[in-house]
């Protein structure tokens, strides 16, 4: 159609201007009437264009629902048949810190062949492809004040010794020593890096946790939300971990901000 | 009329709503927070899926709306939905919505004034149990009565009546919530009606 309406064009500007034809023009126009290259592509490009017509005509195809759903699942991890977003919730007084990371020791300890299981996943959930593999759980605390959070005290399958630690935010902010001073405490015991895992969990990122995050005293420290590290331990636990459990992953989902 | 399978899955699976609801209302500096290059392609066809629910909802809000109140309500004037926007502070963002209601209800309604009274007329898809009607009329912050609808008022003043359509089949028959809008229309149309002087 671009060739035609070239040529249409240049075939009224002949008749219409009454300027002299030169030599040239006839090969011009032998030059479309054959087809040049330039013709067929353009042809072709208008040929492969979708019929803007049928967006007009209000009839686009409706997308499919269960792709939708599907990547929803995939998301969320919606795919286990119990999932803490599907469990009832709401029996709870609203929680907080303490009440979330001493419960969190509960649920973690609450069976002693669960216990690494759980562990496990929670180290997965926070440290991704780099959780190291737990063979044993020696110690799981949840303290207040000025100590740690949420700390499990384990030794891997390789018999390293190592610990993970959780200070636990809902709105209160980090104070300005309190992530160096665990960490001191905790080089006397593990004086390896790699042996010290450090999160830092709370509903959203403020200024004032990536600022204290930030600072070279701290760097050994991560950040997760809890509705991710939520998600995560989910997805990492088997499929079907228990009520209890479901349940108190949703007061926490709903505590921490989520729907 | 066909309800969406979106809106079916919604209003049925807990695990869908609150997933959903997560993604609408994650703040922009919230979206992508935590996440490995891995998982960006599986959000972002979820928050695709998300916008498709929004959108079958409103959809279908629309076809629902006026096979249930439409022609009801000609002789009151019909608020616009700029005019409605402004006069509403609830409607938010948009006409047809997910709701920050704790029980997750989509609803959709619209406002119509006569005389000096408003009436909201609208409709929610709510979890485990089904299409209903919500309503309301007032008169400068006084509001008429809907009990003999067998409704029950809630905190933001609206009635619900009883009666909710299940959700659960491919297709709905909206006429029982008509008859129900007809009722409703009724009331507030005798509420608002000028009132005769009685000679002494």
């Amino acid at each position: 159609m671009l060739g035609l309406l070239i040529r249409a064009g240049r075939g009224h500007g002949h008749e219409g201007d009454g300027a002299d034809r030169s030599d040239d023009a006839p090969q011009e126009q032998d030059a479309v009437v054959t087809g040049s290259p330039f013709d067929v592509e353009a042809l072709g490009w208008f040929a492969r264009r979708f019929d803007p017509s049928l967006a007009l005509e209000n009839a686009w195809p409706l997308p499919i629902w269960e792709t939708g759903r599907e990547a929803l699942a995939d998301a969320f991890g919606l795919a286990t048949g119990s999932h803490f977003l599907r469990h009832h919730r709401g029996l709870l007084p609203q929680l907080w810190e303490r009440q979330i990371t001493q419960a969190l020791r509960a649920m973690i300890l609450e069976a002693p062949d669960r216990t690494i299981e759980r562990s496990q996943a929670l180290m997965s959930a926070l440290a991704g492809p780099r959780a190291p593999r737990l063979g044993r759980v020696d110690l799981v605390t949840a303290d207040h004040a000025d100590r740690m959070d949420l700390a499990v005290h384990y030794r891997t399958v390789d018999d390293q010794r190592g610990c993970l630690v959780v200070e636990a935010k809902l709105e209160s902010e980090l104070s300005d020593t309190q992530l160096g001073k665990y960490l001191t405490g905790l080089k006397r015991s593990y004086p390896r890096r790699e042996h010290r895992h450090l999160w830092v969990v709370a509903p959203r990122r403020t200024a004032r946790t990536m600022t204290v995050l930030r600072r070279r005293e701290n760097v050994e420290w991560s950040f997760a939300t809890w509705r991710r590290l939520l998600l995560n331990w989910q997805r990492a636990l088997p499929d079907d971990p228990g009520s209890d459990v479901l349940s108190l992953f949703g007061e926490i989902w709903k505590r921490t901000g989520g729907n | 009329m066909l309800i969406p399978e979106s809106v079916a899955a919604y209003v049925h699976d807990g695990g869908i709503r609150r997933a959903v609801k997560e993604l609408i209302g994650l703040d922009p500096d919230e979206i992508l927070d935590g996440m490995a290059w891995g998982e960006l392609a599986r959000f972002y066809r979820a928050q695709l899926a998300a916008r498709q629910l929004e959108a079958e909802w409103g959809v279908f809000a629309l076809d629902a709306w006026d096979a249930i109140w439409g022609g009801l309500l000609d002789h009151w004037k019909s608020l616009s939905p700029d005019e409605q926007m402004a006069t509403d502070a609830d409607v938010g963002v948009n006409l047809a919505s997910l709701s920050d209601t704790d029980d997750g209800s989509l609803w959709f309604g619209r406002l119509f004034t006569s005389r000096n009274f408003t009436f909201y007329a609208s409709l929610a898809a709510v979890p485990a149990s089904g299409l209903r009607l919500k309503v309301s009329c007032d008169r400068n912050e006084r509001p008429v009565s809907f009990a003999d609808l067998d409704a029950v008022l809630d905190d933001v003043g609206n009635w619900t009546p009883a009666f909710a359509l299940p959700l659960d089949g491919g297709e709905i028959d909206p006429s029982p919530l008509r008859e129900i809008a007809a009722q409703a229309v009724r009331i507030a149309d005798e509420a608002a009606a000028p009132r005769a002087r009685t000679k002494i």
